[in-house]
């Protein structure tokens, strides 16, 4: 382990907890009240997921073309987070949805687009795990068409009428609500820079180790 | 040449997009000055939300039942996370034991030589 | 020398289906077997759901498609055509092209049967606004396809290749089968709302774009050993 990362998780673990402090000062919303602070963790997972798609499909277009295995490591790492952190996402949604339009679900552009590119990197992992050799070119190819799904799910609540609120209301935050939520965006990249970084190792791991099980044969 | 063929390929692949894309657009707007993709979309009869209005303090009613979706909320993504983290935990400690049982078993073949 | 290449793949593939003809008929022969079940499974009072028949036409496309994939490319391990392909001092992404065509004639193909059969069964006025449908049905085909293509060329050396496609196709697919239904749909009502196909036809065409773009340029890292 790198001598840094005690101090960046340190960071992290004060940050998440002075993050409720901080969402419970935040003002709360006209129209939809208390529920409305599962905003503070819902779109920082999602800003943590489409980071995350767009580092795996670029780590992957460089592993097809430059054939380098660290980008091939960096893109499942990426790839499982995606899915983790678009788990978070797909979650907190609906259950501020139930409270906010009064349905567990819509099958909206916003919504729908969002869980088809969820989808698109499970089949990732799927296809990595059951694909048997060569298994990684064809995620690498998934990941390509899913980062290129990214632009599209953000821009969708802009160009149809969704019930999702459109992609101006982070910039037009008022400043009581805007400090909780970059400091929870900020918490939220961080632990995603950790994790990425400590994922990517546990691959490394593995291809260590599968180096050695190949020495250990030759003798 | 193949990546010149490629790089032409894009270039006429957009120059096509772009003008179907006015085409159509041009076409749509002749067709129906007023028409938007709004139809399109699910008519819930709500405006999408462009701005969250902060208040000082809430009406008595609606505080409770939401508490249990905020709380929910928060715990699932703590225990995502914390689960996460253990998974990551389990398999590196698994990696790191086989390490050492291979370069042990390596280290024997060796020292025997 | 492009086109030409991937003319002379297509017409291989051509040449060996006119011969036996098999996965043309089995192919058409399932969309057709899809619509029905579909439309007996929604069966309200004695008729099919009206409602629903762009939704069936394009789920038993995509269905009959996704099977078809399977097989053309199952014929190619078969007789080991592909390394040959891969071998031949041409353009992959021509290879590409031309197979990509050859798909994307036996949907069209299939779309023929299956949409007077969904006029007839669900009363769906096809003839309202035919170029248009057509337009429709040829840029959701070529979308689906392109991604289609690329895949089960891909899955050809795989294991559980049958399993998989599906898998990896669908969730990157399914906003072309979206937009092809809803502007389907749209130009299905009694009054046909023309604008809003125009929309979705649009959308299609910036989805075929960039999953052709995308394809064509990921073929041929894919298809290296």
């Amino acid at each position: 382990m790198k001598k840094s990362y005690p101090l960046f998780v340190l960071l992290a673990v004060v940050l998440f907890s002075v993050a409720p402090v901080m969402v419970a000062q935040a003002p709360y919303e006209a129209t939809m009240g208390l529920v409305q602070k599962i905003f503070y963790y819902h779109v920082p997972s999602a800003m943590v997921m489409f980071l995350s798609a767009f580092i795996c499909g670029v780590a992957s277009a460089v592993y097809l073309f430059k054939a380098r295995p660290e980008a091939d490591r960096i893109a499942a790492a990426a790839a499982e987070l995606t899915v983790v952190f678009g788990l978070i996402v797909l979650v907190t949604g609906p259950l501020w949805a139930r409270r906010a339009w009064g349905v567990w679900w819509q099958w909206d552009a916003r919504l729908t687009s969002t869980l088809l590119m969820w989808m698109i990197f499970v089949a990732y992992l799927l296809v990595r795990r059951f694909g048997g050799p060569g298994a990684e070119k064809l995620g690498a190819a998934m990941a390509v068409f899913g980062m290129a799904n990214v632009p599209f799910v953000y821009v969708s609540v802009n160009i149809w009428r969704t019930i999702h609120p459109t992609t101006r209301v982070v910039p037009t935050l008022s400043p009581g609500m805007r400090g909780p939520f970059w400091f929870c965006a900020i918490a939220f990249m961080l632990l995603f820079g950790l994790l990425l970084a400590v994922r990517a190792r546990l691959e490394q791991r593995r291809a260590d180790v599968e180096h050695l099980y190949l020495l250990a044969d030759e003798e | 040449m193949h990546r010149v063929t490629m790089m032409k390929l894009t270039t006429w692949m957009i120059a096509l997009w772009l003008v179907g894309m006015s085409g159509a657009s041009l076409v749509a707007q002749a067709g129906a000055p007023g028409a938007t993709p709004a139809a399109a979309g699910q008519a819930v009869g709500q405006e999408p939300q462009d701005q969250f209005v902060p208040v000082k303090s809430l009406p008595q009613q609606d505080q409770l039942p939401a508490s249990t979706l905020l709380i929910t909320a928060y715990g699932f993504v703590w225990a995502v996370l914390l689960v996460y983290l253990w998974t990551i935990w389990r398999r590196l400690v698994k990696v790191e034991r086989e390490m050492q049982e291979l370069s042990a078993k390596i280290g024997e073949k060796s020292a025997r030589r | 020398m492009f086109l030409k290449v991937a003319w002379l793949v297509m017409r291989k593939d051509l040449t060996v289906e006119v011969r036996s003809r098999e996965i043309v008929y089995t192919t058409v022969f399932f969309a057709v077997a899809c619509v029905l079940v579909f439309a007996f499974a929604l069966v309200k009072e004695g008729r099919p759901l009206e409602d629903a028949a762009a939704g069936i036409m394009w789920i038993s496309v995509a269905f009959a498609g996704t099977l078809a994939l399977g097989r053309t490319f199952e014929r190619e391990r078969h007789s080991e055509t592909l390394r040959a392909l891969m071998l031949a001092p041409v353009s992959r992404p021509a290879i590409y092209v031309g197979k990509l065509l050859g798909i994307v004639l036996l949907l069209l193909i299939v779309e023929a049967v299956l949409v007077p059969l969904v006029g007839l069964l669900f009363h769906a006025p096809i003839w309202n606004r035919p170029l248009l449908l057509i337009a429709l049905l040829v840029s959701g085909t070529v979308g689906f396809s392109a991604v289609g293509t690329l895949f089960a060329a891909m899955l050809v050396r795989a294991r559980s290749r049958d399993v998989m496609l599906p898998i990896l196709l669908y969730p990157i697919t399914i906003p072309v089968i979206i937009a092809g239904v809803r502007g389907t749909a749209a130009l299905f009502e009694a009054v046909p709302a023309v604008d809003l196909a125009q929309m979705w036809l649009a959308l299609l065409g910036f989805f075929d774009v960039v999953f052709v773009t995308l394809s064509l340029w990921t073929f041929e890292p894919l298809m290296t050993e």
